[in-house]
């Protein structure tokens, strides 16, 4: 019986967090703020994005909650409006950060089994949505982009070698983002890794998409058959370890397990392998590194925050002499870049006030480039800095580095 | 769905910033105090946010035209479902579109502030200044002006800054007849600089708000801010007797020193520490029974006196540190008990228990009767046939807990008696209600009384409380704050506090 109130994220039904919300949210609405001794200024001190743009109640993890209580109970039926509600959310995931300490509860997950139950119900996902999951049946990305020009951003010369040759057993997963939309990050990684001469592969026409789209608009099963792909070649290759560009990717392989899938394989973030090497080798003066640009402040992917994966990019950035401004919201509380969980595919213009927000703030620091790792993010901030005519550069710590590195 | 009141309404706030769609009005149906009581949800007919003090009266103005309820909610917990409708209407949901920091006052100790402002934004500004506003017993995520107004959870600033009610300095409010009306601070526009009483002119703002019903929503409100101090301390010992905490309690309230003074007893503060109830019940078997915890602030010289005296009186009376030498204990540094301190919960993170309130009752008991009402409620459940026995509840439904305050001098304390279970057993909520109302009786019969509200009885005086009621009748005659009992009597009264 008392086995009952341990709450496992493996307990994982629309029903169990259903009387999660009976019992547990008690609209405390820590899950709309900072963590509250870290509110440094009053203007940054709330974390959820789509309740700060929409305001009802209704668009904050603890109205979400409601949501699903009313909608399984028959209170509110499927609606227009239900569907902007459950979708508008980035599964940023700030709000599950702290409602683990208050109210016990998982919004986040709770939210995504929403999104879930609307796909299951034929609710959602949203045309967007469904259009990139056609898109990755098709082609593995869910751009619409060709299969065969997946790898066309790779340097000429570099071919992909045998992983079972590779003591380290490195593969990178460049990610459908990464290799059709911002190509700089994953050729200013593989520049980086070949100077340090780190050997690694790819998976060349093996990778598909690794599901992240699909899983965070509720699309599971597609998100499962693509993902179950990448980690039977990955198997077969005899990989050891998965390097990453993208905190999508990150997210999305390791919780395979959730999904029934067995990781065969390490997954860290590239900056997770570098970091220490870099430092290592600037330290022993094995490598040159030049300072690329003076100042920068540094922006935490929230797929990444999931994972409390906050200092190797941020020992980086020291590393190669930049001076690092902190935002007000940083690690746990940093603020969403706007683009996550489907959002910008159907809510553009939303997307791209939640990234003025965010930009805004890494103004208040003084710095005119904000840094990150994650080539969404990235490509977010860059559309919404071009569309305001904001003075701020985007770049990703690899590109840095490698600029670092005078590559 | 559009009807003429909706249809002003857009014209009021704008058409973005109101709803009567089902699905956003489900988000304003329950609060902790629907969960606790199992009350059914229950959801406005609208719902609009405002951005300025003239829309607040227009909205208020269209409500009284329609004679249809309106409510106010802000931000944070709302403990005691005053802002959940009882039949419909017009909820004004003031905490996103009115949070402005207006003014920072450092030169008279006061800030201006708008109600969506939280103690969280409020103090992350002051203390750049070396200025803070005690947190009285809530999460920072709370409403500044509406919690204060609501007296918090404990009615306190803290020990040395004095009651909740005592931390205004002026409202704005608009009434329920669409006019403004300003006491305190605003009260006279020729003499600003010295109207810092809080109080007048007209019926006292303390009585604008509690279960009978509030007079009109309030649109700014100015706060003292005191000196923040350079250094804070928070001594936690532990006692296995209830005669011996409560020595030690009042000892260290009579010497006049801490913030922050209370002890937390049973699943008061295990609560804080488990995430299941059979680890909780785990806690509670092997862990003292009551925790001390004082917190001070101020210079050095005085947070180390303070701490001194602090722990000399603990130990003299049985108190045990276990916090230096046990590091799990520490995790109550981040919780409530260390934001006694007079940061308050400012630092708080881990606010709530797993487990939601069920019987109890706030006590205003002198120093010394703290452990006989202690001991009436452990025999209350503890002699009973159904809650005395271990098998019926094997989750530790009914694990006892109790806070203290000490307030007034030190001459009475609030203490708070609640044992708290799952509240979906419909078994454990019939016995809950049963027991409920034995404890009260068996109180009663000790010459105790349990208070609605904790400080009320100390802090309302009824022929004020008469004045309030006939001004509201006058401002409000067709009663559109308050439309209904919010507590019917059928229903137990939990006894529990706001937010
Ligand atoms: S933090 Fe959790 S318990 Fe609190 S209101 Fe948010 S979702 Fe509910
Ligand atoms: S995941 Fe992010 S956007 Fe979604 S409810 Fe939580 S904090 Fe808000």
């Amino acid at each position: 019986m008392s086995q009952d109130y341990i709450w496992p994220v493996t307990r994982y039904s629309l029903e169990d967090y259903y009387e999660e919300v009976w019992t547990h949210c008690v609209k405390c609405k820590y899950c709309q703020h900072v963590y509250l001794p870290d509110t440094v200024d009053h203007r940054f001190h709330y974390q959820c994005p789509s309740g700060e743009v929409f305001k009802f109640e209704a668009y904050y993890a603890s109205g979400r909650n409601e949501l699903i209580r009313a909608l399984l109970e028959g209170e509110v039926k499927w609606s227009d409006r239900v569907r902007h509600i459950i979708y508008t959310c980035t599964i940023c995931g700030a709000c599950e950060a702290w409602c683990m300490f208050s109210g016990r509860g998982y919004p986040l997950k709770a939210i995504e089994k929403l999104r879930e139950y609307a796909v299951e119900v034929g609710q959602g996902p949203l045309p967007a949505h469904k259009k990139f999951a056609e898109s990755v049946q098709v082609n593995h990305n869910p751009y619409g982009e060709p299969h065969q020009n997946r790898f066309a951003w790779l340097p000429s010369g570099f071919a992909p070698r045998d992983v079972s040759l590779i003591e380290s057993g490195v593969v990178y997963f460049v990610g459908c983002t990464t290799s059709y939309r911002r190509m700089e990050i994953a050729q200013a990684t593989v520049k980086v890794l070949e100077h340090l001469e780190i050997p690694f592969t790819v998976m060349d026409g093996e990778e598909w998409c690794c599901g992240s789209p699909l899983f965070r608009t509720g699309q599971v099963k597609g998100g499962v058959e693509t993902l179950a792909h990448n980690i039977e070649v990955l198997r077969k290759m005899k990989a050891k370890k998965l390097i990453v560009s993208c905190a999508g990717c990150y997210k999305t392989f390791r919780e395979a397990p959730r999904y029934g899938l067995k990781l065969p394989l390490e997954v860290i973030h590239v900056t997770q392998l570098l970091a220490p090497l870099i430092k290592e080798l600037a330290g022993k003066g094995k490598i040159k590194l030049k300072r690329p640009i003076e100042k920068s402040t540094y922006h935490d992917p929230c797929h990444l925050r999931l994972f409390r994966m906050f200092e190797p990019p941020r020992e980086i950035l020291r590393a190669i002499g930049i001076d690092l401004a902190e935002m007000p919201r940083n690690r746990l509380n940093s603020f969403c870049c706007g683009y996550g969980g489907g959002v910008r595919a159907e809510f553009k213009d939303y997307a791209l006030q939640v990234a003025s927000m965010r930009l805004e703030e890494a103004k208040s620091t003084g710095a005119n480039v904000i840094a990150s790792i994650c080539p969404f993010c990235k490509h977010n901030f860059l559309e919404t800095a071009g569309v305001l005519g904001l003075n701020m550069k985007t770049y990703d710590v690899m590109e840095l580095l490698a600029k670092a590195l005078g590559l | 769905m559009d009807d003429a009141i909706y249809n002003k309404l857009k014209k009021i706030v704008g058409p973005e910033w109101v709803s009567n769609d089902p699905a956003i009005l489900v988000s304003y149906s329950r609060d902790v105090g629907t969960l606790s009581t199992l009350r059914r949800p229950r959801t406005p007919d609208y719902v609009v946010i405002p951005s300025s003090v003239a829309e607040v009266q227009e909205t208020v103005i269209l409500a009284r035209e329609f004679k249809i309820p309106i409510y106010v909610a802000t931000t944070g917990v709302n403990t005691r479902s005053w802002h959940i409708p009882r039949r419909g209407g017009i909820l004004i949901d003031m905490s996103k579109r009115m949070k402005k920091i207006i003014e920072i006052d450092e030169e008279n100790f006061r800030a201006v502030v708008e109600p969506g402002v939280t103690f969280a934004m409020l103090n992350s500004e002051l203390q750049k200044r070396g200025l803070y506003v005690p947190v009285p017993g809530a999460p920072s995520t709370v409403s500044v002006v509406s919690n204060i107004i609501c007296h918090g959870i404990d009615n306190r600033g803290d020990n040395k800054v004095g009651w909740n009610y005592r931390q205004i300095l002026g409202y704005e409010i608009v009434m329920a007849d669409g006019n403004i009306y300003r006491i305190g601070t605003w009260s006279n526009e020729f003499d600003t600089e010295n109207s810092y009483w809080p109080h007048g002119p007209g019926p006292s703002a303390q009585y604008m708000s509690r279960p009978f019903g509030i007079m009109g929503v309030v649109t700014k409100g100015s706060v003292k801010c005191w000196p923040l101090g350079t250094e804070f301390r928070t001594v936690i010992s532990y006692f296995n007797d209830i005669d011996n905490v409560c020595k030690a309690l009042e000892e260290i309230a009579k010497r006049e020193i801490g913030h922050g003074l209370l002890f937390y007893a049973g699943h008061k503060y295990s609560s804080y520490a488990c995430d299941a109830g059979f680890s909780q019940y785990r806690v509670n078997r092997f862990s003292p029974e009551f925790m001390l915890a004082a917190s001070t602030c101020g210079t050095k010289r005085r947070v180390e006196y303070e701490e001194k005296i602090m722990r000399e009186i603990a130990r003299r009376n049985g108190g045990r540190f276990i916090s230096e030498r046990f590091p799990p204990w520490r995790i109550f540094d981040d919780t409530q008990i260390a934001s006694t301190a007079n940061m308050c919960s400012w630092g708080a993170i881990k606010y709530w228990g797993w487990r939601k309130p069920a019987i109890g009752a706030h006590v205003m008991c002198t120093m010394e009767t703290m452990p006989e009402v202690y001991k009436i409620f452990a025999k209350t459940i503890l002699e009973d046939e159904w809650a005395g026995n271990p098998n019926n509840y094997p989750r530790a439904e009914f694990s006892l807990g109790a806070i203290a305050h000490p307030a007034e001098g030190a001459h009475i304390c609030r203490l708070e008696i609640t044992s708290e279970g799952h509240t979906q057993d419909p078994v454990i909520l019939q016995n809950i209600a049963r027991l409920d109302a034995k404890l009260k009786e068996n109180l009663r019969a000790h010459g105790f009384y349990s208070s609605y509200q904790g400080a009320q009885p100390l802090t309302m005086n009824p022929s004020l409380v008469e004045v309030a009621f006939s001004f509201r009748k006058e401002v409000d005659p067709d009663d559109i704050f308050s439309p209904a009992t919010l507590f019917p009597a059928s229903l137990p009264n939990w006894g529990y506090a706001t937010t």
